[in-house]
């Protein structure tokens, strides 16, 4: 170049130098003006990428957020379901208590006579009495301070006197009764007492009392076990039947057997024991407790639905007729819990089980309301089911019928909270297989999927 | 005397062409950089982070590179400003050494001078007399 060899030759420099020079200032600074355009525009690509991507992320942390409030929310709501649970499990101590407290109340008649009754020939006059008291007992009319004072005297006597009152098969189940109601003998006294009878004992109806009296230990033993079949259950219904093989055909035996029966999932001849115990109810309601009744009404109500889901509904009964009649009768056991003074949480766990019905029904907006006033008390695990189930179908409907697009978000909106409170859920509550006999077969699958974390649990059975 | 000093700023003034063509390199590769840096980040941000190295450090967090090409920008902008200014001076060294070689040797110098020191430097001297600038 020109201007490089001027420089080197130290030589003054020429006018023609200075233009060249003038023109490469000219070429520098046009690529200057394009590179500094390159590169705004890169900064602004970059720039504008920055801004998308961080916006995203943003969004990303903010939906973390809500779903970590909405979690923390969930749970507390859970926390306070379980303590309501503890309250009326306090409760329904309270209401033994005082039914039995109420019992004795009503024979406080009884306490007076028994008091100036001293010699053995007044005594003798309780023995039926007595023998009756025993008997109800066993078969759910449970003893109190009063009755056991009966039953104990009339043994007292029977033991001192000279002659003896009672048959034998009597003695040991007055002797076992009272065993069973003081609670302070050891259970496997009262068990071998009982199986006395059964085995023993000369008279069918002695031998049927002592299958009964054998019913009852197992089948509080069951329900300690959550009434599983092989926990129990299975022996229960044994015995029941039994009892029933010689003859003694009580309510209170059936319910124990329907309840184990519907637990196993036997619903037509769960069915069958509830609603034959609720025709002896009804030919003889002297004897009836609050809770039989309520435990009779629950059942033929559960039982019918489960029936009706599982199209196993005996011959010409019609769907739609039994699930009314299941409806009334689920009502009918909610207002005798609710009179026998259980909490709201109490009723709602009866009550939870009409959402089943509603499903069967096919009447999503029915379905949503009901189980809409449970979640309001505590959030149960089958009524959150049931109201993801029809909110999923009413999203269903409502896209059909071209509702607005808010309705059919907040359908979405239910399925989503419903869904997130049952992943949290204890899988003990949630019972897949009895929850699957109440449902239609068509939705085993969102039973699974609402019940996933329970899959992983078990092991993937 | 001012003649003399005509070579030395024609040397200055290639000194500074020499520094602007390092500056372009470095915009250059300043820029080059900065386009691969978020090509980098968009296919990290879609899940193919295609170098050798790094995947441990960035592909969880592809606003890291978000930030090296950001940093390469800025140096592309440095090294643009830089040139920018290299070239006014060599512009008016340009001017200067014309004045001078013209023999205008009072234009020449406050050519020279006036852009580093500012109109004040004529106070006080004898150039007011030789018809410069009323000071």
């Amino acid at each position: 170049m020109v201007s490089t060899e001027n420089e080197t030759s130290r030589s003054p420099v020429t006018s023609l130098d200075l233009l060249m020079e003038l023109q490469g200032e000219q070429q520098s600074f046009r690529f200057l003006v394009r590179a500094l355009a390159a590169l705004l525009a890169t900064a602004a690509v970059i720039a504008v990428g920055s801004v998308i991507y961080f916006y995203f992320e943003l969004q990303g942390l903010r939906a973390e957020y809500a779903r970590q409030a909405q979690l923390n929310q969930v749970n507390l709501r859970i926390v306070a379901g379980e303590a309501s649970r503890q309250r009326e499990s306090t409760q329904a101590q309270l209401v033994a208590i005082r039914e039995e407290n109420e019992a004795a109340r009503r024979q406080a008649e009884l306490s007076r006579e028994l008091q100036q009754a001293g010699s053995p020939g007044q005594i003798a006059s309780y023995k039926d009495r007595a023998v009756s008291i025993a008997r109800g007992h066993i078969l759910g009319k449970t003893m109190n301070e009063v009755t056991s004072q009966v039953v104990a005297m009339v043994l007292r006597a029977d033991q001192a006197g000279s002659v003896s009152l009672l048959t034998n098969g009597e003695r040991v189940l007055m002797q076992a009764a009272l065993d069973d109601w003081g609670g302070q003998v050891e259970s496997a006294t009262v068990r071998s007492e009982f199986q006395t009878l059964l085995d023993d004992s000369s008279s069918l109806t002695d031998q049927g009392v002592g299958a009964a009296g054998l019913a009852m230990l197992e089948y509080r033993k069951a329900n300690g076990n959550s009434l599983g079949w092989n926990r129990g259950c299975s022996t229960v219904v044994d015995y029941v039947n039994q009892a029933a093989a010689r003859g003694l055909n009580e309510p209170m035996l059936l319910l124990w057997k329907g309840q184990c029966l519907r637990k196993r999932g036997d619903a037509l001849l769960a069915y069958e024991a509830f609603s034959q115990a609720a025709k002896l109810m009804e030919s003889d309601p002297e004897d009836i407790t609050l809770e039989q009744s309520q435990m009779a009404h629950h059942g033929v109500g559960t039982t019918l639905i489960a029936l009706a889901a599982q199209s196993q509904l005996p011959e010409g009964q019609d769907k739609n007729v039994a699930l009314q009649e299941a409806l009334s009768e689920l009502r009918t056991a909610a207002k005798i819990r609710a009179d026998r003074g259980s909490t709201r949480v109490g009723v709602a766990y009866t009550e939870e089980n009409m959402g089943f019905i509603y499903i069967l029904e096919e009447d999503w907006p029915a379905a949503l309301s009901h189980t809409e006033s449970i979640d309001n008390i505590l959030p149960l695990a089958w009524n959150l089911t049931v109201r993801n189930i029809a909110a999923r179908e009413n999203e269903q409907a409502l896209k059909r019928g071209g509702a607005s697009r808010e309705a059919v978000q907040e359908m979405r909106r239910i399925q989503n909270d419903t869904a997130m409170v049952l992943s949290l859920m204890d899988c003990g509550q949630i019972d897949k297989a009895e929850l699957m006999r109440l449902l239609p077969q068509t939705y085993s699958d969102e039973v699974d999927e609402l019940a996933a974390h329970c899959l992983v649990e078990s092991g993937g059975i | 005397m001012i003649q003399s000093i005509s070579p030395l700023i024609s040397h200055h003034r290639d000194q500074l062409k020499a520094e602007s063509r390092l500056n372009r390199t470095l915009l250059i590769g300043a820029m080059l950089a900065a386009l691969a840096a978020f090509s980098v980040f968009l296919l990290t941000l879609f899940g193919q982070y295609p170098l050798p190295v790094g995947e441990r450090i960035f592909s969880g967090n592809p606003e890291r590179i978000l930030g090296a090409s950001n940093f390469f920008v800025a140096t592309a902008i440095g090294a643009a400003l830089r040139m920018w200014r290299m070239r006014q001076t060599r512009i008016k060294l340009l001017i200067a050494e014309a004045f001078l070689r013209e023999n205008e040797d009072e234009t020449g110098l406050r050519l020279l001078l006036e852009p580093m020191f500012g109109p004040d430097v004529w106070r006080g001297t004898k150039l007011n007399d030789s018809g410069g600038t009323e000071w």
